[in-house]
């Protein structure tokens, strides 16, 4: 399913493409192109384009202004690039690129501030730099003026409290924030560690129903694909169905080789043949 | 009509023509032809200006009459006629700047007359214009489409959109592109396709239609198998709330759009003239979509029957957990939509396939409550009872069988019911309720598909009600019934058992070779000769039974019977000292059984035969051969047995022989090689292994893998036998090697040598690198050292990652003695109970039944523990410390319940008949001279303390200092110690 976040995305795309410019919007309707946006203030400074008249400088009252839509950022595009060959450190510099950038725009509707610190945070999240994660989680949390951001906040301070041990308060919150969430990143990230806090309760069956969730409706997120495997492989060892783990392991080592999920499912898939051959011991288990 | 709005804006401009001046008559004509085509009376317009056009006669002033007259009857969709007309302007005015216009309308005119050829032909050449260009393809598309050639429609409408999909016109190519794509049989570019318009859905004037054809394009796919296509499709429907803020969104903005064009035209006629045409469409468009909008806004919610087909996908793909994901959420998110009865029935019936049968057992029972009239019922209540089964739950299984029975009712699966009822009822032991059932479902179903098995078991039954008679009875009419029935076999070999059961050997034995003389390839050969090796082994025939036995081993298709088979034939032929015979029996597994965990056992026993025949270095070298092959591998848990078996014959004072079998005077030979050196010798393919596994993990053998295993097989490189699969730790590897060393140094009664590298092992590897024997042992050395916590993570390893292995009683029993010895009896008897429940049976089995004696009695369950320690007291097998140690405790458990009296006699006994054993003497004769003190006979008190102070032996145990004090007290009060009694006659 579409989210209506992504149908946003696409019209910011779409708008900001045909000139590679901020478009400041205001609230009477009239809109301001611009080569470059900077903030005073109370202030939004537009630098004119050369072509469009004469060049030079506006300043618009924020007071005025209902949004800005800004070009897709190179940036944004780099980090995720980079988060999905696990290149965490340049994933993570191209991000606070764009945070440094759109810090100043925050409570302007539009900005890619929110955006771009939901990705940090995940992409901290998945390298497993929890402690890291914490500052930036505490900054987005304040940050309310996209509802849908507003979530991914919620969800990834679900997250930290599974992390710091504390499950059941977690729980309630991932199920409050998947009733509203429509964004697909945030319904994954809540799918990936609602199967966590399971699987460490050892509510196996929980665990990997949650974690299927990802193939499911989320076949797209790659980065969480490989943890989601590795818990399901988990939660089918849990529920005694080694032939399922040992199926899921194997296409995490066959479509993940490289990441750290899969060097712990080399060591799992061991146990797991182990365990089926002295099941049954006379047949070949191998595949 | 395709382009409707394009003609209606022609009079607009055709009014501003000059009109012609050559009358009044002329002029009237004119104004009255161009009102009525305003007034949209298209054949008036026509009738007036054709009349005004034949009234002036050939004046190219007239070219927009002629332009209007084709227009009207292109509007009053007389195609033909506007084809005409149009042509005839063309060639009137052919440098007219409306003539490309005129081309356009001609290709138009064709379409909508279903002349698609034509169409497409003229459109084609319209496309080189640029203005027209877009328009031009997707008609032409169209054209192509309609006539039925979708390369051609595909090829005009992939040149719309490429590079990109920019403009609404591109959007709508691209979704009938998509259909024709499916049309095609080219999914993958129809879902490519579909996810690129979802990316310019921004551009989509009709967000509700574009969901549609995101469901019926999936559709399309689920119907023709794709399953996996299908799921992209379904993947990208909008859920309902976000179709209509979508359209609402779409709405609105074609509003803004009428604001702003109404806002650019304030002030200036000539643009609202202009912009009519246009605002016109517009309104038209928020008309149509604000009607769908309604309507969608009324259909019942699609997604739940849409996650239905999403589940049939994944079920279809095998993949059932994610189907099962979508059933559930279909019951927990829309618990009152139509769709829930079938989500639950998939979701049961899938639940049932990945085995969770209880769950499948719980959404049963959901099932026919809320649908109990459903046409899914019958095979629900079917699944009810079978799901109990799969979760060994006969009894409830019966119970659902026989409700759903006695509900009456034709349903397919009735007699599938009834069939099993009597299973269920044979595995609760019901065995003459079984027959009862069984002999129901043969009368209602005399021919039907379990007839024939269902008079097998009413035999069978029958005889596990120990009625062989009877039982013989059936089986013969069961036989001569079914001649060629699936049973016959089992049934001639339960005819075998009866006879065994009477005692009649020979009876047995003459069936049993009637039975192989008919069936001398069977898969139950095995089973029937071993039970006729049983048979003879009953009349003393030795070597024949133990020959029967070796025949059953090789005929054997279960570990069962290859087990109890190989193990009877190898006892019997070891009594009979047949040591070549015991070589041959192991050599078969060897040979015909690479993938048995029975190979390494092979083994040593083979080594112990060539032992026993003198070839003691043979067998050194056939041990080693073997451990070399199977070191690195944590599962071969005989390698342990191997090393000790190696260590022990390395370790073994041979005495010399000549050729011929005589001892010879070792002095006379030079000195006999130093063990050690001899191990390290014959474990150097070992480490050579390991050498050149290092790092592998599991993997199958490479062809040097194929040497080695060979050669750890004698040389004898197997045929027909299936490659080995080769498992390699190189840690494990390692430690077993100081494992043999240890094992040397215990044999050299080296012991500080010995307990030396067993404690390099537990330094240098971790718990998860070893095999269950290594986990085990060392788990015991650290306990043995009071080192509980390194103990346990031992223990919890081999119990949590082994749990089949054979020498997994020694985790049950190391942990139960941590526990125990805490003051946890809780946790001893579940550990010990969780040991019997899973038939764990070993080298610990006296321990586990003691320390669940002693778990009882520190529970104050003394009657069980009264019982549980009279059974080790009275265990031949057990005798020594065991015995010892139980009668001490069923001291203390009588002393517990104030049957002093009891209680020092089996102290007393302790000290009198087992004084080999320390421990238990020191504790028995305190708690006695406690109790006489207790009882105030205080001289028989001081008497046992003093008597126990006489042995030495007893000096360093703790009790031997509590009985000098008491001893001591006990005189300075006076006391005199009471005389020995009389030893009994």
């Amino acid at each position: 399913m579409m989210p209506a976040r992504t149908f946003l995305s696409a019209l910011i795309a779409l708008a900001a493409s045909a000139a590679s410019a901020q478009i400041v919007v205001l609230k009477d309707g009239s809109v301001q192109e611009s080569s470059g946006v900077s903030r005073t203030a109370d202030r939004v400074v537009c630098q004119l384009p050369a072509t469009n008249g004469p060049s030079g400088t506006v300043a618009i009252p924020v007071a005025r202004i209902d949004r800005i839509e800004f070009p897709e950022s190179s940036d944004l595009a780099s980090a995720r690039e980079a988060h999905n060959q696990g290149k965490t450190d340049l994933a993570i510099s191209s991000i606070d690129r764009v945070l440094a950038a759109q810090q100043s725009f925050k409570d302007i509707v539009g900005n890619q501030w929110g955006e771009a610190a939901v990705l940090k945070l995940n992409i901290l999240r998945s390298a497993g730099r929890h402690k890291d994660a914490d500052p930036a989680l505490a900054e987005l949390l304040k940050y309310t003026l996209d509802p849908e951001i507003n979530r991914a906040a919620k969800a990834h301070e679900a997250v930290r409290l599974a992390i710091a041990g504390q499950p059941d308060r977690a729980l309630v919150l991932f199920d409050e924030v998947t009733k509203e969430a429509t964004d697909p990143d945030t319904l994954a990230l809540i799918a990936l560690h609602r199967g966590n806090t399971f699987l460490a309760r050892q509510r196996f069956e929980d665990a990997l129903l949650s974690y299927m969730r990802l193939p499911v409706f989320y076949p797209n997120q790659k980065f969480l694909a490989a943890p989601a495997l590795l818990g399901s492989a988990r939660a089918f060892i849990g529920i005694d169905d080694l032939a399922g783990a040992r199926n899921v392991l194997a296409q995490l080592i066959k479509d993940y080789p490289n990441l750290p999920e899969a060097i712990a499912a080399r060591a799992e898939l061991q146990k797991v043949e182990r365990k089926l051959r002295a099941r049954n011991p006379g047949a070949d288990n191998s595949r | 009509m395709v382009l409707s709005g394009f003609f209606a804006g022609t009079h607009t401009l055709v009014a501003q023509a000059t009109a012609p001046a050559e009358g009044d008559d002329l002029g009237a004509l004119y104004r009255s032809g161009y009102q009525a085509f305003d007034a949209g009376q298209f054949a008036d317009a026509a009738a007036k200006l054709q009349k005004l056009v034949s009234l002036v006669g050939d004046d190219a002033k007239l070219e927009e009459v002629y332009y209007t007259i084709a227009a009207a009857h292109f509007n009053l969709k007389d195609y033909p006629k506007a084809i005409a007309a149009f042509e005839l302007f063309l060639k009137k005015f052919p440098k007219a700047v409306r003539g490309v216009d005129a081309r356009f309308a001609i290709a138009q005119c064709h379409l909508l007359n279903k002349n698609f050829a034509e169409a497409a032909r003229l459109f084609k050449d319209l496309e080189a214009i640029p203005a027209l260009r877009d328009r031009a393809l997707f008609l032409n598309g169209s054209a192509q489409n309609q006539a039925g050639n979708l390369g051609e429609a595909a090829t005009a409408f992939e040149r719309l959109i490429t590079p990109k999909i920019a403009t609404p016109l591109q959007m709508r190519g691209a979704q009938i592109l998509v259909e024709i794509y499916s049309k095609r049989n080219e999914p993958d570019k129809a879902v490519a396709l579909l996810r690129t318009i979802q990316k310019r859905i921004v551009l989509a004037e009709n967000v509700v239609n574009l969901n549609s054809l995101a469901v019926q394009l999936g559709d399309a796919f689920l119907k023709a198998g794709r399953n996996a296509n299908a799921l992209d499709c379904y993947r990208m429907v909008r859920l309902p709330d976000q179709v209509i803020a979508l359209q609402e969104d779409r709405i609105r903005a074609m509003n803004e759009r009428i604001e702003g064009l109404k806002e650019l035209q304030r002030g200036n006629p000539q643009q609202a003239l202009a912009n009519r045409p246009v605002i016109e469409q517009i309104e038209k468009d928020i008309t149509s979509s604000t009607a769908l909008l309604e309507q969608f806004r009324k259909l019942p919610n699609y997604i739940p029957a849409m996650y239905l087909r999403m589940g049939q996908c994944f079920y279809q793909l095998n993949r059932k957990w994610e189907a099962i994901v979508l059933y559930r959420d279909i019951l927990d998110r829309w618990p009152a939509d139509p769709a829930r009865e079938q989500a639950m029935y998939a979701l049961l019936v899938t639940y049932a396939e990945v085995g969770r049968a209880e769950t499948a057992l719980r959404y049963c029972r959901i099932f026919l409550k809320e649908f109990p009239t459903s046409k899914h019922a019958g095979t629900v209540g079917y699944l009810t009872g079978a799901a109990a089964l799969q979760a060994e739950d006969p009894a409830a299984a019966e119970t659902y069988f026989g409700t759903m029975l006695r509900s009456g009712g034709e349903g397919a699966f009735k007699q599938e019911m009834q069939f099993l009822l009597g299973n269920a009822q044979m595995m609760q032991g019901k065995n003459e309720q079984a027959v009862q059932s069984y002999k129901q479902y043969l009368k209602q179903h005399p021919t039907g598909p379990h007839a024939d098995e269902a008079g097998y078991r009413i035999a069978l039954a029958t005889m596990l009600q120990g009625k062989y008679g009877e039982a013989v009875a059936q089986l013969r009419s069961y036989i001569s019934a079914n001649p060629s029935g699936t049973y016959v076999a089992d049934a001639e070999y339960r005819l075998i058992i009866a006879k065994y059961a009477e005692n009649d050997f020979k009876g047995a034995i003459a069936l049993a070779n009637a039975w192989e003389e008919k069936r001398p390839r069977d898969e139950q050969l095995g089973e029937v000769l071993s039970l006729k090796a049983d048979a003879l082994a009953a009349i003393q025939q030795d070597a024949e039974s133990a020959d029967t036995y070796a025949r059953a081993a090789k005929a054997a298709t279960t570990d069962e019977v290859l087990g109890y088979a190989i193990f009877e034939a190898n006892k019997a032929y070891q009594r009979l000292r047949e040591w070549d015979k015991v070589i041959a029996l192991w050599n078969d597994v060897l040979k015909n059984r690479r993938n048995s965990p029975l190979v390494v056992a092979a083994v040593y026993w083979i080594a112990g035969a060539q032992s026993k025949q003198g070839k003691e270095d043979e067998a050194k070298r056939f041990v080693a051969r073997t451990v070399a092959e199977h070191i690195g591998d944590p599962d071969r848990e005989a390698v342990e047995q191997l090393l000790t078996q190696l260590a022990q014959l390395c370790a073994k004072k041979k005495r010399p022989r000549d050729a011929d079998g005589n001892f010879i005077d070792p002095s006379t030979l030079p000195p006999a090689p130093d063990p050690a050196v001899e191990m390290e010798e014959l474990l150097k393919p070992a480490v050579q292994r390991m050498a050149a596994l290092a790092g592998s993990t599991s993997s199958a053998p490479s062809s040097d893998d194929a040497a080695l295993a060979a050669a750890a097989f004698g040389g004898v490189a197997p045929t027909n036998a299936p490659a080995p699969v080769i498992s390699f730790n190189e840690n494990t590897a390692k430690a077993r090697i100081l494992y043999a060393k240890s094992e040397l140094a215990a044999f050299k009664r080296q012991q500080p040598e010995s307990d030396r590298l067993l404690e390099q092992i537990t330094k240098e590897y971790k718990p998860e690198d070893l095999s269950p024997m290594l986990l085990g042992k060392l788990g015991d050395y650290l306990l043995g050292r009071g080192r509980t916590n390194a103990a346990r993570a031992y223990y919890t390893t081999l119990r949590t990652e082994f749990p089949k292995a054979m020498v997994v009683d020694f985790a049950y029993a190391g942990l139960g003695r941590i526990a125990c010895d805490s003051g946890d009896y809780k946790t001893t008897l579940v550990l010990c109970d969780e040991a019997a429940e899973k038939g764990v049976i070993g080298l610990k089995t006296r321990e586990l039944d003691i320390l669940r004696a002693q778990a009882l009695a520190g529970l104050q369950r003394h009657e069980e523990a009264r019982k549980a320690f009279e059974a080790i007291a009275s265990n031949k097998e057990y005798r020594g410390e065991a015995t010892a140690l139980a009668v001490f405790n069923l001291g203390e458990v009588a002393r517990a319940q104030g049957q002093v009296a009891e209680a020092n006699a089996f102290y007393q006994r302790v000290y009198v008949a087992y004084r080999k054993f320390l421990p238990w003497v020191a504790k028995a004769y305190l708690r006695s001279g406690e109790l006489f003190e207790k009882v105030g006979d205080q001289p028989a008190a001081l008497r046992t303390y003093r008597e126990m102070q006489r042995n030495e032996k007893l000096q360093p145990f703790p009790e031997y200092a509590e009985a000098v004090k008491r001893a001591d007290a006990l005189a300075a009060r006076g006391v005199k110690a009471a005389p020995e009694p009389e030893p009994a006659p």
